[in-house]
Formats: C-alpha cells, sequence, structure tokens
C-alpha cells in the first residue's frame, strides 16, 4: 500500500503542517506502507529547508506561483491519476481540508476532514473524527479508494526526530498551471499581530460571562502583567473585542498550555477541545453545573471578576 | 446578480447536560427535546448576505436573494424571519430521511435547484454544521457546479454587476480578492455577523410570504443515498468525555477563594512557568 502526503510549501507555516503529519503518522503507524510527500513549492530558495522537514523520505517538489486550491487541483490531478496511490493526507489547515475533499471527488474516492485516528485495512480505511460540536467521536469506514483525509489539529506538539535521508522522486515546474482565471484582483495581507497561543505556557481564557469590552481589555492587561497570554470564547471573538485569532477553540487556537485559567466559560465541547491538552485548569465560574467545572482540576464558584481581581492583587504581590 | 444562501437549523447542542448523549441502535443521538437554532457559520452567512444587500440601496444593481434550507416543516419559522428580512424568496426541500452524515447528498440537491430550478450567480454557505461537522458541502458543491469556491469568508461587497469583492482568512494572512462569478463562499468565523432581527412591522407585512416547497423525492437521491451509505459508513459513535478531577474551592469570600486558589494550587505552578 502506497500513501501520499501533500504540503503546502508556499506557506510560512510549512514547518508546522509537517510536524503534524509526522505527530499523525507515528501515532497511526500503518505496515506496510510506502510514504511519499508531494510539496508544493515557489522559492528555489527554500527547498532544502522543505526537504529537510518532509515527513517521509521519498518526496515530489512541484513549483507553482502561489497557493491557489484550483491550480493545486488541476495539478494533482494531473500528477496522480495512475492510481498508486490509496491514501492521501493534508494537514489540518484551511488549504488541507479544501484540498483533500474536492481532490477526493475529482479522483472519485472518498474523504473525511479532521480525522484524529486511522487504520488502513485491505479493503477499507477505518477512520475516527469528533463529531456533534466535539462532544461525540464517530468511526467512520471509508470504502472508496482512493481515500483523501485532512488530519484534525493538534498532532504538532508530537514531536519525531526528522529521518536524515530524504529522496528526491522528481522536481516538476506547474507554474504555467492557469485555472484561476476567475480572480479579476489578488491581495493577501499578513495578520497585524501575531498571538501565539499555541506556544503560550499560561493561558487567561474568557467566555461569554465576562460580559463588556471594557471588562474585556481589563483581563488583556491582567494577562499581560501576570505573564499570561488572554484567549477567548467564541461569543467574545464573535463580538470582535479581541482578534479572531485569540479564539480558543475547534475553530480557533489549539493549546497546550501547563496553566489555564478559564473565567466566564461554560466549557462547551467546541471550546473545551481548544484546552483539552492544557495540563492544569482552573475555572472560575458562577454555575457550579457548568461543565467547565467538571472539566477542570480545581474549580471556584463565584463572580469571575471579584475572585480575579483578588487574585491578581496576591499574585503581585508575591512577585 | 442571483444570490443563493443555504443554511440549516441545527439543534443548540450547548443545552445537553452530559447524560443527554444518549446513542440508540441505529446511531442516532435523541436531540428532539433541544431547541434548534441557526448553524453558527450559516447564521454569518445570511447575516453577510443582508448586509450586502443593504450596502447597494441606492445602487441601480439589484440583487435577488434566495435562502434555501432542506429539513422538515419545523424550520419555515426561519424561512419566514428571512422573508420578514426581506430575502426574495424562502425554499424549503421537505426532508425526512437521515442525512446528517452525507453531505453528498446536501450538495447534489442543491446544485439540482440551481442547475434545474432556479439559476443562481453566487451561492453562499456556512462550513461546517452540527451534528455531522463533516465540513464538505461548500466545497463538493463547486466541485458539482464546477465552480470556483473560496473558503473562510469573513466578508461580500459588489465590485460591479458580475463580480463580487470577497475577503477571507487564509492560512497566510487575510485575502482580498475580486471575483467573477459564478462562485461558491464557505463562510467561517466572522466577527459581528449575528443575524438581525426583523421589526415587528416587516414580520407582519413580509414574514407571511409563502415559503416555496420542493420534495427532497424530486431530486432523485436514493443513488446518491446509497452510495454514501458504503462510501463512509457511520460505524460507532461515542460520548467524548472530558472530566478531571473538578474539586470546588470552599470559602466565605472571592479573596478567602482566590488566597486558597494561590496557596495550594498556583504558587508552585506559577513558580514553574
Ligand atoms: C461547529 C461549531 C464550532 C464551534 N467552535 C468553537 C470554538 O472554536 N471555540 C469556542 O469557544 N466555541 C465554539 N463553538 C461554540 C460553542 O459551542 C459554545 O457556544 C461557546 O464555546 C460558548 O462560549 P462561552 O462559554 O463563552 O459562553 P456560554 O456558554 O454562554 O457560557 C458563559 C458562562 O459564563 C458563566 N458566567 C456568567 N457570568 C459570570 C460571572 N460573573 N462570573 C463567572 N462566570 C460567569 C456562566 O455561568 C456560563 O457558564 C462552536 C460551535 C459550533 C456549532
Amino acid at each position: 500500500m502506497k500513501y501520499t502526503v501533500i504540503l503546502n510549501g508556499c506557506s510560512s507555516s510549512f514547518i508546522h503542517q509537517a510536524e503534524e503529519i509526522r505527530g499523525f503518522l507515528s501515532d497511526n503507524k500503518q505496515n506496510p506502507t510506502l510514504g511519499y510527500t508531494i510539496i508544493f513549492y515557489n522559492d528555489e530558495a527554500k527547498k532544502d529547508e522543505l526537504m529537510t522537514n518532509s515527513p517521509t523520505t521519498y518526496i515530489k517538489l512541484v513549483k507553482v506561483i502561489r497557493y491557489q486550491p484550483e491550480n493545486f487541483l488541476e495539478i494533482l490531478e494531473k500528477l496522480e491519476n495512475n492510481k498508486e496511490t490509496s491514501l492521501y493526507i493534508f494537514p489540518s489547515d484551511f488549504a488541507g481540508s479544501e484540498l483533500s475533499v474536492r481532490f477526493a471527488y475529482r479522483l472519485l474516492g472518498s474523504s473525511l476532514v479532521s480525522v484524529n485516528k486511522i487504520k488502513l485495512e485491505k479493503n477499507e480505511l477505518i477512520c475516527h473524527k469528533a463529531l456533534y460540536s466535539n462532544n461525540m467521536q464517530g468511526e467512520f469506514a471509508l470504502r472508496k479508494k482512493p481515500y483523501c483525509i485532512s488530519i484534525a489539529k493538534g498532532f504538532s506538539n508530537k514531536k519525531q526526530s526528522l529521518k536524515s535521508t530524504k529522496y528526491l522522486v522528481f522536481k516538476v515546474d506547474m507554474t504555467d498551471i492557469e485555472k484561476d482565471d476567475f480572480i479579476k484582483k489578488y491581495d493577501l495581507k499578513k495578520p497585524e499581530k501575531v498571538i501565539g497561543l499555541e506556544d503560550s505556557k499560561f493561558l487567561l481564557a474568557a467566555g461569554r460571562g465576562v460580559r463588556t469590552r471594557a471588562k474585556v481589555e481589563r483581563l488583556e492587561m491582567i494577562a499581560s502583567e501576570i505573564g499570561a497570554k488572554l484567549g477567548v470564547s467564541r461569543p467574545i471573538a464573535m463580538n470582535a473585542w479581541v482578534p479572531m485569532n485569540q479564539l480558543i477553540g475547534v475553530s480557533g487556537a489549539m493549546t497546550k498550555p501547563d496553566l489555564c485559567i478559564a473565567v466566564g466559560v461554560s466549557g462547551a465541547a467546541a471550546f473545551f477541545a481548544g484546552i483539552e491538552k492544557c495540563k492544569y485548569i482552573v475555572a472560575i465560574n458562577t454555575d457550579s453545573n457548568a461543565s467547565i467545572v467538571k472539566s477542570s482540576n480545581v474549580a471556584i464558584i463565584d463572580d469571575y471578576q471579584s475572585v480575579l481581581e483578588e487574585l491578581f492583587k496576591i499574585i503581585n504581590s508575591s512577585q | 446578480m442571483k444570490i443563493l444562501v443555504c443554511f440549516k437549523a441545527v439543534p443548540d447542542l450547548d443545552m445537553m447536560s452530559d447524560d443527554d448523549w444518549v446513542v440508540d441502535c441505529e446511531l442516532n443521538v435523541d436531540i428532539s427535546f433541544v431547541k434548534a437554532i441557526l448553524n453558527c457559520f450559516d447564521e454569518s452567512a445570511l447575516e453577510m448576505t443582508l448586509k450586502l444587500s443593504e450596502s447597494m440601496e441606492g445602487f441601480n444593481a439589484p440583487l435577488n436573494l434566495t435562502a434555501l434550507t432542506i429539513g422538515d416543516k419545523r424550520k419555515d419559522s426561519f424561512l419566514k424571519t428571512l422573508y420578514a428580512l426581506r430575502f426574495d424568496k424562502a425554499v424549503r426541500i421537505n426532508n425526512y430521511e437521515d442525512i446528517r452524515f452525507m453531505p453528498e447528498v446536501v450538495a447534489a440537491v442543491i446544485s439540482k435547484y440551481v442547475r434545474e430550478i432556479a439559476y443562481q450567480d453566487v451561492i453562499v454557505l456556512g462550513r461546517q454544521s452540527g451534528e455531522g461537522d463533516n465540513a464538505k458541502t461548500p466545497l463538493l458543491l463547486a466541485e458539482i457546479l464546477g465552480w470556483p469556491c473560496i473558503t473562510q469568508v469573513v466578508k461580500i461587497e459588489l465590485d460591479d454587476s458580475a463580480s463580487l469583492k470577497v475577503t477571507s482568512m487564509a492560512d497566510d494572512g487575510i485575502l482580498t480578492q475580486t471575483l467573477r462569478t459564478p462562485c461558491v463562499l464557505s463562510v467561517g468565523n466572522t466577527p459581528n455577523s449575528y443575524m438581525r432581527i426583523p421589526t415587528l412591522r416587516d414580520k407582519m407585512k413580509y414574514g407571511k410570504t409563502p415559503i416555496e416547497v420542493l420534495d427532497i423525492e424530486s431530486f432523485d437521491i436514493n443513488p446518491i443515498v446509497n452510495t454514501c451509505k458504503n462510501d463512509c459508513e457511520l460505524l460507532s459513535l461515542k460520548k467524548i468525555s472530558n472530566n478531571r478531577e473538578g474539586f470546588i474551592i470552599d470559602g466565605r469570600t472571592p479573596a478567602e477563594k482566590a488566597q486558597i486558589l494561590y496557596d495550594l494550587y498556583l504558587k508552585e505552578r506559577l513558580e514553574e512557568l
């Protein structure tokens, strides 16, 4: 059986993509399988870095102008119409999930998004993924080859050592593929502020219980004073009280801090998935029945503001 | 320009308590007792389209807005609200089948509607919806129609009568593109996109416009349902447990509780950070 990983080397998140795929592959070893990685790239200077980080020994390099799904799909269709690969694995980012579904459609295969576990059988691929807004785990059998999956977020913390030998199977220039003439103007702007919730050791997470923009701003200040980063639940991000890249949860950042203090958050499964890997969770909530209380290590049932201001004083005076 | 917004009314899963998650032998979860809400991404899609339409008042380029959902009669209340918010047409494709894990069927039905019943220039829909969390419908729809698909859309503006300026979140930043229609727009996390509430006057005036009801049978879905059942079969469904100790700190005042929290549980941990 042969599998192929598809990575977007045009993106600044390439290392992260490669890391999470390595984490996923090491958790899901399939025997015997032979792995290839197709890396799309647009900068010759980065080629060595891309090759070094490849999750598999065998690599195919494809030169393109930039990430453009319609062009990537056209290229993949051309390169991969030989039916040799049973399983295609895509990363968890926006590009990975969109490409996996559309590519499967074009190759008449089957697809599944956000897969967290697989087992390759002779005539099917058993896949696990979260359903019902992360409240349930479902097990599926995909039966139409090629199986095209994008992996769930959160595999990147499983650091794997890099295989030293790399073998370049081929390198092609596909910069002439132009399936994007529907675009009249194109402008990509880098985000203004990178928050880095994923790598933070100490998180303060704020939810709807923090009722106003002013109170969220106060939390932002407290967080920076005590050395924490502020993350928020969906309602706070939806109100645009903080930028969307401070959202924690399945649709936002999947964090793994040593400590998280969650205030005014009910602990809905879609949110909790984003702090599930946290070592120690403190919840402050007025409702003892909120699910965050059961999902925390220790909880205080009270108004978050009174407790947090007191805690802030204590931490400040002890520093 | 004709714009179709497709949405799904979903159970408000935040209302379920731990004990409510009971799976029957058909791999169904009884969610009949929780209230239905608009799927959050579809809600953003609807509001985004209303904002677009509003921004064009006074322009000489009319937008024609249709809202479509697949579901049973209970979904009509959402469609009535959309009429009151001045959608030109509200369509329900009547369905009682279990298509939770069949985005292929949903995409096929919508594409048939667009190809055979009412042509559209743009289709806007949320990126993902519960209960299935498949996150595939907009992508499959674009493939079936052979249209481009922009994902994680956060803003739609009019460029000219046949093109749109679309802002979306990309892995590397914020992407703004001017696009020729037709296209599929898949809506992601969008700030300030809770759906507006219609005025009482508009509710009275427009809310009673008849909903166009079509039967899913007429879309000839049986072959696709059968393929879906085989190609991607759900084998089991289990509750994910997130429980930890959940130890509750006792104390008379917030200050006392904060002190206990710090002394017994945080001091050392903070020092180690
Ligand atoms: C497909 C999908 C994806 C989603 N993705 C995400 C995601 O990535 N991230 C996310 O966060 N959500 C996500 N959600 C939404 C999620 O289901 C919840 O609706 C959301 O997490 C609830 O946010 P909350 O806890 O802040 O608000 P609520 O559920 O309203 O909880 C507020 C809490 O604050 C407490 N409270 C109120 N006042 C006080 C006070 N003074 N002091 C202390 N506590 C107080 C209340 O007791 C309550 O527990 C998603 C939903 C769907 C359907």
